[in-house]
Formats: C-alpha cells, sequence, structure tokens
C-alpha cells in the first residue's frame, strides 16, 4: 500500500512534469505530499502484519521499521532538493519522480522474501540513483560519478545473479525460508559459493572495505541531496536485505559461522579505511563520504553479533545514522558554492559559520557531535548499543577496535566545528541564507537526532524480536 | 502553607533565573529591584506564615514536605547483616531550627536587598547582581529547609557558588577574581569532609534523611563511638571551611573583595553560619562523640581569639568587619562545642542583625567618601553620616554586649553555657574575647564618625540614599531589640527562643541553672571586659588616630607586627601548600607535555599517514577499482569455500 502511493505520487509528478510547465517547487511539495501519505500508511500498517503477494514481499515490523526510516531519509531529501534542484530546473518532474522511484525499490528490497524480488528492489534502485548520481549533465564531476557507479554496480550486480543461480542450482528454490530450510542439509559447494557471490555484492551495495572504492568518488560527484539520500536510505536498504537473507536463509550453524568471519574481516577493513582516510581529506563532502564508510563498518560489527540484540542495535543505528547522516550532508549541500566552474565543499565554507549563521552551526555541531558518538545525541546511543551487542556475543576485539577507531573520528570530525568556531570567515564569505524547506529539513533532523539520544529506549523497546 | 514551603526557595531561585535569563531585556532597573525585592519579601512573608502554623502544630518534630524522589539507587551492605538502598527524596525540613534559618536568611536578606538597591544602582551589572543574590538567597533556603543532607549539600554548593559570583563580581578586577577564586578553592576542602562524611553516614547507617540518622544516634543505635567522631569531625571540617574556622579562615577576610552589601548577606549574616547550623542540626551526633564535640570547643575558641587579636590593628575598615566575623563565629562554635546549641543559634541570629546593620554602615561610609576603606583616612563623619552613624553605635553596642541590647543576651548565654558546662577555662577566654571586641569595634567606630577629618580634600561625604537608610535604621533596630525573644529566665524574660528551639535541639547541659549571684557575677565581668575594650579603644584611638594605636617599642613591636600582619598565616600556607602544589602541577604538566602528549600525537601522526597511505590505492581509476573488488571477491569465496 505505501509503495503504491509512493509509485503513483511518482508517476504523477512525472506526469505534471512533462504535461504542462509547472515549477520545480511544486513537483517538489507533490513529491512531499506522496512521501508523507506513504508514511502515514506505513504507521497505519504497525501491528498488523502480513503480507503483499504472498511469497514475494514480507510487511513484518522489521520490514515496516527500515520503510519508516526510508520514507524519513526521503522526505528530507526532497526538502533538501528544493534549493539544489532551483527555481526553474528543467527536468525537476524526472528528478523527484526518480528519487520516489528509487525510494520504491528500496521497500521493495528491504521486504523482500524471495531472492529475485531482492534483486528486483535492487535493480530498480539502482537503476534510478545511476541516473540521479549524474543528473547534472553540464557538471563534469556528475558524470564521472555516474559512469563510475554504473560501471561497477553493474560489475556486482552480475555477482548477485550469479550467487542466486549457483543458490537456486544448489536448492532449487529462491524463496528465503526454504532456502534457510536446506541450509543444515547442503554443504556442496555450489551452495556456499552462491553465498560468497550474494555477499560480495551486498558488500558493494553498502561500501564495505575492499568493495568501497566508488563511494566517495560517486558521493562527491552527485549532487549533494542526492549524496545524503545514497549515504541513508541506499544502506539502509541494503543492510535491511542483507539483514534478512543472513537471518533467514543463512542461519544454520556451519553457514552462519562462515559469514560471520567474512563481515568481521570487512568490519575491520572498513573501519581501517574509512576512519584513516578520512583524516586525510581537505573536502568536506568527501570527507562525509569515506565516514560513511566507517560508520558501515560499526554497522558490521553489530551484523556479526549474529544475536537479537545485534539486530535491534543495527535498526537503532540505521535510524541514528540516517538523521544526522542527511543532516550534516544537506548543510553541506546548503553551503555549498561555486567557484571556477566546480562546486566547492572545503573547509573554508565552514570557517566563522559560528558567528555567521549560529544556528546552523549548532545544528552542524550536533550531526559531527553524533557522528563522533558524543552524548546526548543518537550517535552516542547507536554506537552504544552496537558495542554492547558485540560485547555480549563476545566479539570483544572488535568492539574495543571499534571504540579506537571512534576516537580517531572525534579528529576529523571535530577539525569542521573548530573551523566553524575558531576560524575567521573568509573575506567574501557569502551570507548564509536558508529557505524553509532546509530549515525544516536541519530542524527535523536535528530534533530526531536529539531525540533518539535522550530518549532511546521507548524505540528500543519496539525492536524486540524483528528477525 | 506548611505543606508549600517549597514555595520559599523557589520563589527567589524562580525571580532568579527570570532576572537572569530575561534580565537584559528588561531595561528598567526599577523592575529589576522590584522584582528582585518582591521575590525575597514574598519568601519572608511566607516563611514567617508557616513559622507561625508550625507553633500550633502538635508534633515538635516539625513538618516535613517531600516533593518526589530525586536519586534511587542500588542496596548496598550495610554493616554485617544489614541492607539498604540509598533513596533520597526531594524533601524539605521546617522545624524549630530551620524555621529560625528561613526568617533570618530571608528577613535579614530582604533589607540587604532593599539596601543594595540604592548600593548598586550605578553599577553596570545591576541586573547580573541581583539574579546572583537572588539565587544566593533561594540556595541558602534550600541549605536550611533541605531534609537529607544531599538537598542540603545542594544548598550548600549553591551558595558556595553564589559567594564566588558576588565576590568576583569586579570579575575585571584583579584582586577580586583572586579572591573568589581563594574562596572557592578553601571551601573546597570543607565541602570534601562534607562529602565524605555523608559517604560515612551513609555506610554507617544506610539512609541519608538526617531525622532517621539523628533518631538512630539518640536510640544508642548507630555504629561505635570512634566512627561516630570520625564522622562528626568530617562535617565538622565541612563547617569550618563555610564558616571560616581556624584553619580554614583565610578566604573571608579576602572576600571583602566583592560589594558590600554581599559582605554583609554572605560573608556575615548567613552563608558563613551555615556551619553553625550544620553542627546544630547534627547536635545528637556530636553530643554522641564528645570528643567531636571537644574538638568543636576548642577551635570555636582559637578562632574567636585569633579572629578578635588580628581584628585588633586591620586599618581597612571592612577588615576588621571580616575578623570580627570571624572571631564571633568562633563565639558559636564554642557555644555548639560547650552544648548549648540552642545559645549558639541564638548568637547566630543576634549576630545577623547587629553584624548586618554594621556591614550595611560601613557600606554606607565607603559610599559617603567615594570608596575609600582606609580607617586612617576618615574620623568626624558623623557630622555628616548621622543615621548611618547612630545605626553603627548600635551595632556595635550590640555586639560588644551591652545591657539590653540584642548582642548580650546571646553572648552572655554562650559564657554562661561554657560555666555551666564546667569549663571553666574557655569562660576566661570567652571573656577575653568580649575584651576584645569592645576595643576592636569602638577602635572603628571612633575613627570613623569621631575627631578631626582626616579625609583627602575635595570629598564631601554624603548621607546614604533613602533605600539605603532605611535597612540600617530597621536592622539597627533589631540589633537592639532583636534579642528580647531569648532574654533568660533569670533576667525576667520568658526565653521564647529558646524553649522553640528545645523542641528541635537536645537538652544541652548548659541548660543547668547556675546559682543566681554567681551568674550576674559571670555577666559583670564579661561586660566589665567589654567596657574595659571600649575604654582603651576611646583612649588610644582618639590620641592617635593616623597611627595603628598600641605603641610600638621593644619587644612589643615586634609583637604588634606580628599581629598588624594577620600571624603570617597566608604567607604560610603559601609557603606549605599553594607553593608545592604548584610545584607538582609544574612536573605534572612537563610530564603531560613531553610523555603523554608525546604518545598521544605520536599515534596521530602514526594514524595520519596510514590515512596518507591509504589515500594513494583511490586512483580515480574505476579498473584499479574492479581490481581491489576482484581481490576482495577472491579472499571471501576462499573463505566460504575452504
Amino acid at each position: 500500500m505505501p509503495m503504491l502511493l509512493l509509485t503513483a505520487s511518482a508517476i504523477g509528478v512525472l506526469l505534471f512534469g512533462t504535461g504542462r510547465r509547472k515549477t520545480p517547487m511544486f513537483l517538489g511539495q507533490l513529491a512531499l505530499f506522496g512521501t508523507a501519505l506513504a508514511l502515514f500508511a506505513t504507521l497505519g500498517l504497525w501491528g498488523r502484519p502480513g503480507a503483499a503477494f504472498p511469497g514475494a514481499l514480507v510487511l513484518d515490523r522489521f520490514t515496516l521499521l527500515i520503510h519508516l526510516i526510508l520514507l524519513a531519509a526521503c522526505g528530507i531529501t526532497v526538502l533538501f532538493s528544493f534549493r539544489q534542484i532551483g527555481p526553474r530546473h528543467p527536468a525537476a518532474g524526472e528528478y523527484y519522480a526518480l528519487l520516489l522511484f528509487s525510494t520504491v525499490g528500496m521497500m521493495v528490497l528491504a521486504g523482500g522474501a524471495n531472492l529475485l524480488v531482492i534483486f528486483l528492489g535492487l535493480e530498480i534502485l539502482s537503476i534510478s540513483l545511476y541516473i540521479l548520481a549524474g543528473f547534472f549533465r553540464e557538471r563534469p564531476e556528475g558524470v564521472e560519478a555516474a559512469m563510475k557507479y554504473f560501471l561497477l554496480g553493474a560489475f556486482s550486480t552480475c555477482f548477485i545473479l550469479y550467487g542466486m543461480a549457483f543458490l537456486y542450482g544448489a536448492t532449487g528454490t529462491l524463496d528465503l525460508i526454504r532456502l534457510g530450510r536446506s541450509t543444515a542439509g547442503a554443504s556442496g559447494g555450489f551452495f556456499h559459493a552462491g553465498m560468497g557471490l550474494l555477499i560480495i555484492g551486498f558488500s558493494f551495495k553498502i561500501a564495505a572495505a575492499p568493495f568501497h572504492f566508488w563511494a566517495p568518488d560517486v558521493y562527491q560527484g552527485a549532487p549533494t541531496s542526492i549524496t545524503g539520500f545514497m549515504a541513508t536510505a541506499t544502506k539502509a536498504a541494503a543492510f535491511a536485505g542483507l539483514l534478512r537473507v543472513l537471518f533467514v536463509a543463512f542461519q544454520a550453524g556451519e553457514v552462519r559461522q562462515h559469514w560471520i568471519v567474512i563481515f568481521s574481516l570487512l568490519a575491520i577493513a572498513t573501519m581501517v579505511v574509512g576512519n584513516l582516510v578520512a583524516l586525510a581529506q581537505e573536502d568536506v563532502k568527501r570527507l562525509l563520504a569515506y565516514s560513511s564508510i566507517a560508520h558501515v563498518g560499526y554497522l558490521l560489527i553489530a551484523l556479526v553479533s549474529a544475536s537479537d540484540d545485534g539486530v535491534r542495535s543495527v535498526v537503532y543505528y540505521l535510524f541514528a545514522y540516517t538523521f544526522m547522516t542527511l543532516g550534516a550532508f544537506g548543510i553541506v549541500g546548503l553551503l555549498a558554492r561555486k567557484e571556477g566552474g566546480r562546486v566547492q565543499h572545503g573547509f573554508g565554507e565552514f570557517a566563522g559559520l559560528g558567528f555567521r549563521n549560529p544556528l546552523l552551526a549548532a545544528a552542524m555541531s550536533l550531526f559531527l557531535l553524533s557522528l563522533t558518538g558524543v552524548p546526548p545525541t543518537a550517535g552516542f546511543m547507536g554506537k552504544f548499543y552496537v558495542f554492547r551487542a558485540a560485547m555480549e556475543s563476545d566479539r570483544i576485539f572488535l568492539a574495543v577496535l571499534g571504540m579506537i577507531f571512534s576516537t580517531i573520528s572525534a579528529y576529523y570530525y571535530l577539525r569542521i566545528i573548530v573551523y566553524m568556531y575558531m576560524r575567521e570567515p573568509a573575506e567574501n564569505a557569502p551570507v548564509v541564507r536558508l529557505q524553509a524547506a532546509g530549515t525544516v529539513a536541519v530542524a527535523l533532523a536535528a530534533a530526531a537526532t536529539l531525540y533518539l539520544g535522550l530518549f532511546p529506549t521507548p524505540l528500543w523497546g519496539l525492536f524486540g524480536n524483528l528477525l | 502553607m506548611l505543606d508549600f514551603i517549597w514555595l520559599i526557595p523557589a520563589i527567589p531561585l524562580g525571580s532568579s533565573l527570570l532576572l537572569g535569563l530575561l534580565g537584559w531585556k528588561i531595561r528598567s532597573r526599577r523592575v529589576v529591584a522590584a522584582v528582585a525585592c518582591g521575590a525575597v519579601l514574598l519568601a519572608f512573608l511566607l516563611s514567617a506564615l508557616a513559622v507561625w502554623q508550625l507553633g500550633s502544630l502538635a508534633d515538635p518534630g516539625g513538618h516535613r514536605v517531600s516533593l518526589g524522589e530525586w536519586i534511587v539507587g542500588g542496596s548496598v551492605q550495610i554493616g554485617e547483616e544489614r541492607e539498604a538502598a540509598l533513596r533520597v527524596e526531594w524533601a524539605f525540613l521546617l522545624d524549630g531550627l530551620s524555621g529560625l534559618m528561613i526568617l533570618v536568611v530571608t528577613g535579614v536578606g530582604f533589607w540587604i536587598h532593599l539596601y543594595s538597591v540604592g548600593y548598586m544602582w550605578e553599577d553596570r551589572g545591576f541586573n547580573r547582581y541581583f539574579a546572583f543574590l537572588n539565587l544566593f538567597t533561594g540556595m541558602m533556603l534550600i541549605l536550611v529547609l533541605g531534609s537529607s543532607f544531599p538537598v542540603m549539600f545542594v544548598g550548600w554548593e549553591g551558595v558556595g557558588l553564589c559567594s564566588y559570583l558576588l565576590i568576583g563580581f569586579w570579575y575585571d578586577r584583579d584582586s577580586c577574581a583572586q579572591a573568589g577564586r581563594k574562596a572557592f578553592l578553601v571551601n573546597r576542602i570543607g565541602d570534601a569532609g562534607f562529602l565524605l562524611g555523608m559517604a560515612g553516614l551513609f555506610a554507617a547507617f544506610g539512609t541519608l534523611e538526617i531525622g532517621e540518622i539523628i533518631g538512630t544516634v539518640q536510640t544508642g543505635g548507630g555504629p561505635g563511638e570512634a566512627w561516630l567522631t570520625a564522622l562528626a569531625l568530617l562535617l565538622f571540617l565541612g563547617a569550618c571551611g563555610k564558616s571560616a574556622q581556624v584553619p580554614l579562615f583565610v578566604w573571608l577576610p579576602d572576600a571583602m573583595a566583592g560589594p558590600t552589601p554581599v559582605s554583609a548577606l554572605i560573608h556575615a549574616a548567613t552563608m558563613v553560619t551555615a556551619g553553625v547550623y550544620l553542627v546544630c542540626r547534627c547536635a545528637a551526633l556530636f553530643l554522641a562523640a564528645p570528643v567531636a564535640l571537644g574538638m568543636v570547643a576548642a577551635i570555636g575558641v582559637v578562632t574567636l581569639l585569633v579572629g578578635g587579636i588580628i581584628a585588633l590593628l586591620q586599618t581597612d575598615i571592612k577588615k576588621v568587619l571580616a575578623y570580627s566575623t570571624v572571631s564571633q563565629l568562633g563565639y558559636m562554635f564554642l557555644a555548639a562545642g560547650v552544648g548549648a546549641f540552642s545559645t549558639a543559634m541564638f548568637h547566630l541570629m543576634t549576630h545577623a542583625f547587629f553584624k548586618a546593620v554594621l556591614f550595611l554602615g560601613a557600606g554606607a561610609v565607603i559610599h559617603a567618601v567615594g570608596g575609600e576603606q582606609d580607617l586612617r583616612k576618615m574620623g568626624g563623619l558623623y557630622r555628616f553620616l548621622p543615621w548611618t552613624g547612630t545605626a553603627m553605635l548600635l551595632g556595635a553596642l550590640s555586639m560588644v554586649g551591652i545591657p539590653g541590647f540584642a548582642g548580650f543576651f546571646s553572648k552572655d548565654g554562650v559564657l554562661l553555657g561554657a560555666w555551666a558546662g564546667g569549663h571553666r577555662g574557655i569562660w576566661i577566654l570567652g571573656a577575653l574575647g568580649a575584651g576584645l571586641t569592645g576595643f576592636y569595634i569602638f577602635r572603628l567606630w571612633f575613627l570613623v564618625f569621631i575627631g578631626k577629618s582626616r579625609l583627602s580634600p575635595g570629598t564631601e561625604p554624603h548621607e546614604a540614599p533613602l533605600s539605603m537608610r532605611a535597612a540600617l535604621v530597621v536592622l539597627g533596630v533589631l540589633s537592639v531589640a532583636g534579642g528580647w525573644i531569648g532574654i533568660p529566665a533569670v533576667l525576667g524574660g520568658g526565653n521564647w527562643l529558646g524553649r522553640r528551639l528545645q523542641q528541635a535541639l537536645p537538652a544541652s547541659p548548659g541548660d543547668h541553672a547556675v546559682a543566681l549571684p554567681t551568674e550576674f557575677l559571670l555577666m559583670g565581668a564579661a561586660l566589665g571586659a567589654g567596657l574595659v575594650g571600649l575604654y582603651l579603644a576611646r583612649r588610644w584611638s582618639l590620641a592617635r588616630p593616623s597611627e595603628t594605636s598600641l605603641a610600638a617599642r621593644g619587644g612589643l613591636g615586634h609583637l604588634r607586627a606580628l599581629v598588624a600582619s594577620r600571624f603570617y598565616v597566608d604567607e604560610l600556607y603559601d609557603r606549605l601548600v599553594v607553593k608545592p602544589f604548584y610545584r607538582i602541577c609544574r612536573w605534572s604538566d612537563r610530564f603531560d607535555a613531553r610523555v603523554v602528549d608525546g604518545l598521544v600525537n605520536g599515534s596521530g601522526a602514526l594514524a595520519m599517514i596510514g590515512g596518507h597511505l591509504l589515500k594513494l590505492f583511490q586512483t580515480g581509476y574505476v579498473r584499479n577499482y574492479a581490481l581491489s573488488f576482484l581481490i576482495g571477491a577472491v579472499v571471501i569465496l576462499w573463505v566460504v569455500l575452504s
């Protein structure tokens, strides 16, 4: 139902965009309206577990929670897009429609009960995003981003398809639950190879090292609002799909040990790469791209706890991560400045922001502190739950490593805060003017970040026994 | 009303919040003044109402109001077999003892607020001043009303903070900022004692509710005497810090750097008496630990003499009063130490009156002569400041203990308590202190108001504005009449106060009747000592006003130098504590800068190098990315298939 609503509004946006010369503003509002409707529909489904197209889509609490994240991310992205798209962009209709389509794809992915449905969702979202990444055709870095994303994306799709084919060959089914039942007996090489290939494909989508190389380039080249969307919603959806596959299809003894080992290694590699390279960045947008890689590392720690608490903390972390990352990327987008044909997101844009626009700087500080994991923000509680789940599953080494890297991350996050409050603004620094939409988006993200940090228990309580 | 006693501290706190947060929006100083004074006046009226209703209450234990839980902790093993859970409520207790305190705090506090309106009118920090002053009043009320140690501690720390803020009120003056810091740090030493005492009390009794602890002690329960002594001494250390007793008295004279009304309210009438209040509140605890009680008396006597002697030769008008406060606080501890707790509270109250009027008078004098504080540069001011001069005279007479004045009854009570408790030596030293009092306070009065004017030419003294004068008059009257509620039976009084406090305080040995002739004799002796002091002050200060009296010859000269430089206590502390401490700080600083920072920066640099190295892999070529992808894939497949 929510997905249908969203699809309908996407088509509506598309029709309005082509038919008569509607302003981008109107189209954005329409998209927002559709998202809000879908959000309410999702809330309406709460407590009534069910399935649409039996055997294809599960609408359990897990799916609905992920849908909430996705729709919230979509809504906030639309709000941030108002400025990005500008008042008379000719292709605004396509932009919003693609955004909504990719959200639908993500929702399908999150709810998929069948490998084929999961693949379908993955492709809907990917293809929409390939286009969105290069949406500003006149910018060379945008085209480069789209091209790289597409090439490597296609590459990874091959792996996923191959994996599915192997699994089908080994077990004769694509249904996750049946796969899970046959796991116990299946010890053949095809089954294992299929799982490995599937994991590789998902690792690409969530940008875990060493499959992450596309992320910084694509994140930097794409329009900033889309970058925020990719960094949050895509990851949430991919994690949802991954969790479901792992915990439903590959939950049995030996297989489980395999993926635990693999993801432990990936988690370490991802945290190392994400955090260390972020230290060396001079561009805030790129820095945040690496930061989002680092956060995947923390999420993987929760994943390898392979317990109910692990799943809970992944979902909680996704909530926290979505709001703080969207907010941070959104503000970067608001501050971006064109110079010599290229859009600049350097540290210089942040110099003296604390005096030029104190409220915006305060919000940015909140997001950055949350990303660092400082109480009382969402990021702190997220990390707390993640590390606790890891400790309880005796993954103490990973938890300690995660904490060490969180400490390192403080350096690059706080560096932005230092620029905001302790550097004089540049002589020609433009006055930062916010539109209503941007302000609302920042406020929403900030409120959620604070709320999740201050009152974690109600939400945490909802998450028991999700999978 | 009794169920709403929480309003009494809440009103000044609310007003403080209002002034502190929105004060800058209020343009009119009249509004600020009205809000600040009004809040305290309201609190006073409510206090009066509550105390009046308390009188008709059947339960002598007072009235306790709980606003809900505050700290709830897990259970802890207490002793061998008992378990207890930490449970602290936001609870206030009104009984005779706290009733007296809230009346003094809000009553004297109101007049000092009013006085401040005139005193601070020109200051640019007018709003901030009143926000702090209201905050102080609220915190002090929490302190005295708190029904458990933690709640009391909130107020205890709150008034300490306000004291710091107000001493350093003129923060752009280095000396003020320094004095504020000193006060805060010295108080921390005492606070540490209080905190440890609190922890110990919980460990010993399993509760922090004062009433329950007292009850256990009175029924002979609780831990052994050694344990009780240690706890009582820890609490007393806290009291020493807050009430400026030897050896922690050094901060109080420096605290005079703050505005004069602050000195009157915080550093004379109310906050510094919190220590006395604490000891009286825990009277049963101290009675059960005779060693600790003796310690209280000893410290009190030493302090009253040290303070009194140093006050003899000070030349700064406020410093004289500061040391006098130290000395008078010594009297209160003396009284508590000999077990005459209700007398200690009585002296606390009369002292609040007469010391407030003396300080406010000093403020008016300083105001009048354009900021001059040196006694040697005053003189003959009575002509110009008749109101101030008279009010201060009343305060001084009261302090010396002239019969009929408030101070007479309370000081006499203190000394009588010492005698009746069998402490003859303490009585002699206390009477000697009375002589010192007579000398230093009248030396001050004569130097300021009588004799030839020694003002620097060009100053034209003028009487204080109305709001200041009103406060002086009222407090002057109180320092005469305020004692009449505690007139002992022997002089035909009903000792109304003593009876009221009897319910809240344990009976003390000082209440034993002393034979009538002895009692009159003792009174006469103490009075005589005071009068001798007064007479000597008159002779010396009028004869050689510009000198600091007392002949300077031979051995006496050395002695004089010693006294004038305050026994070098500050220098001693500086040499023994502050300097070595700084040395340790420097060492650890060096350790931190070289070893710790070296390690930290080293690992940071390492991470940075790692980051730059890894960055090299991000070539920007898709073919390289795909290669890494492939390597990763191979590794994963290897793990899965092996």
